[in-house]
């Protein structure tokens, strides 16, 4: 897109997952740290659920985060910082080497508010241009 | 000619225009990367079943009911090969029910071996 | 009824040397064999080289499907489960079956950065 050749990002994740964009969050953020911690660079494609958890403010209509999520909003019984703000500094402070895209068609169908700034928001049609700057895609889907 | 995607879905397909749906959502893989191939196991078998003596629901029908046959055929009409798992449809076909036209059935475990045509494997 | 297909497509440019399938839901119930680790050991008898990463519900197969962790063992495959998901659920590694590797995501990091390894997440 911008004219380099060869993959620009280690891996591409997209999550699909209603659970992995929720309850299973860690599990994502788990994803991202092996990735930075082993030198690697990652980007995450946010659909379904993920997609509400860099939304600032309340969750979309129709998707609030369940109870207790990292995605609520508020902090969980660990006492961990909501999705938005972990996502949202990791990316600040691993520019080049993280970042996270919130689905512009999921936001628009879920009706959901802002995102946290500086994230880009690709439509679902910029997802093969995703792909194919990422040496390796993995896509974790399901319901 | 071997697909860019292969597209697995086993679980329910409600069939919603929306993009929870898994079949909707490789409608829209479809458009973008060209070549897909989709498989359908478990519950998701059943979006590719129809009354054997029914006509098919009329497209373009203003009443927009979820419908995940229609997606099926559309995969099938624009030349995605779908298959059903075989022993999941013998389990769950009724009587009086027929697989869409053009949609195959195969040992889906099975084909694994081949995940290697594919430049993707995606469990949507 | 349609013909059985038997998968007779020309082989084409192979895309991965290896697999690496992360499963992470749980076993089906009793009577009911896993489809993804069934795909594993099909992978595994073609000779391709074969993982399976068990993660997040998924470490139940270590416990409660013994039987379908050894067909992709016997087959050649090697399974992980993840540290983190069986200290969640309070699983000791006495437990796990037979030949299954405790591992976290870090110990795996070379599969799952490494283009030349397919991973395929259920």
């Amino acid at each position: 897109m911008d004219g380099q050749t060869g993959p620009r990002w280690d891996l591409l994740l997209v999550v699909t997952s209603d659970q992995y964009g929720s309850v299973r969050f860690g599990t994502v953020r788990r994803l991202i740290d092996t990735a930075l911690r082993s030198g690697h660079s990652i980007q995450v494609w946010a659909c379904g659920e993920a997609n509400g958890l860099t939304e600032l403010g309340p969750a979309g209509a129709g998707h609030s985060p369940g109870e207790g999520s990292p995605a609520a909003g508020s902090r969980s019984r660990g006492g961990k910082r909501p999705a938005a703000e972990q996502i949202g500094a990791l990316a600040a402070g691993n520019v080049g080497r993280f970042t996270w895209l919130a689905c512009q068609t999921c936001s628009g169908e879920r009706g959901a508010g802002e995102h946290v700034p500086g994230l880009p928001t690709p439509s679902f049609s910029d997802l093969r241009d995703y792909v194919a700057q990422a040496a390796k895609t993995v896509f974790i889907g399901g319901a | 000619m071997p697909a860019h995607v292969l597209a697995v879905i086993d679980h329910d397909c409600p069939g919603t225009e929306d993009m929870h749906d898994p079949l909707y959502f490789c409608v829209g893989l479809r458009l973008q990367f060209g070549g897909i191939d989709l498989v359908l196991r478990g519950p998701a078998v059943s979006s590719a079943l129809v009354a054997a003596d029914g006509p098919a629901p009329p497209e373009g029908n203003g009443a927009r009911l979820p419908n995940p046959q229609r997606y099926v055929r559309s995969l099938v009409r624009a030349g995605v090969r779908v298959w059903v798992d075989d022993a999941d449809l013998a389990g769950l076909r009724r009587d009086g029910q027929v697989l869409i036209d053009g949609v195959r059935t195969a040992d889906t475990d099975a084909m694994a071996a081949r995940w290697n045509e594919y430049e993707e494997v995606w469990f949507l | 009824m349609q013909s059985v297909d038997t998968g007779n497509a020309v082989p084409g440019e192979l895309h991965a040397h290896a697999q690496l399938l992360v499963e992470s839901k749980s076993p089906p119930g009793p009577g009911t064999v896993s489809r993804f680790l069934r795909a594993a050991r099909h992978l595994a008898a073609t000779g391709t080289q074969t993982g399976v990463y068990l993660i997040d519900d998924g470490v139940d197969y270590a416990v409660s499907a013994q039987g379908e962790v050894a067909w992709v063992l016997g087959a050649g495959g090697r399974v992980w489960a993840d540290e983190v998901s069986l200290s969640e659920r309070g699983i000791k590694t006495g437990q796990l079956a037979p030949g299954v590797v405790v591992a976290g995501l870090d110990a795996i990091a070379e599969q799952l950065f490494d283009p030349a390894v397919r991973v395929v997440w259920h």
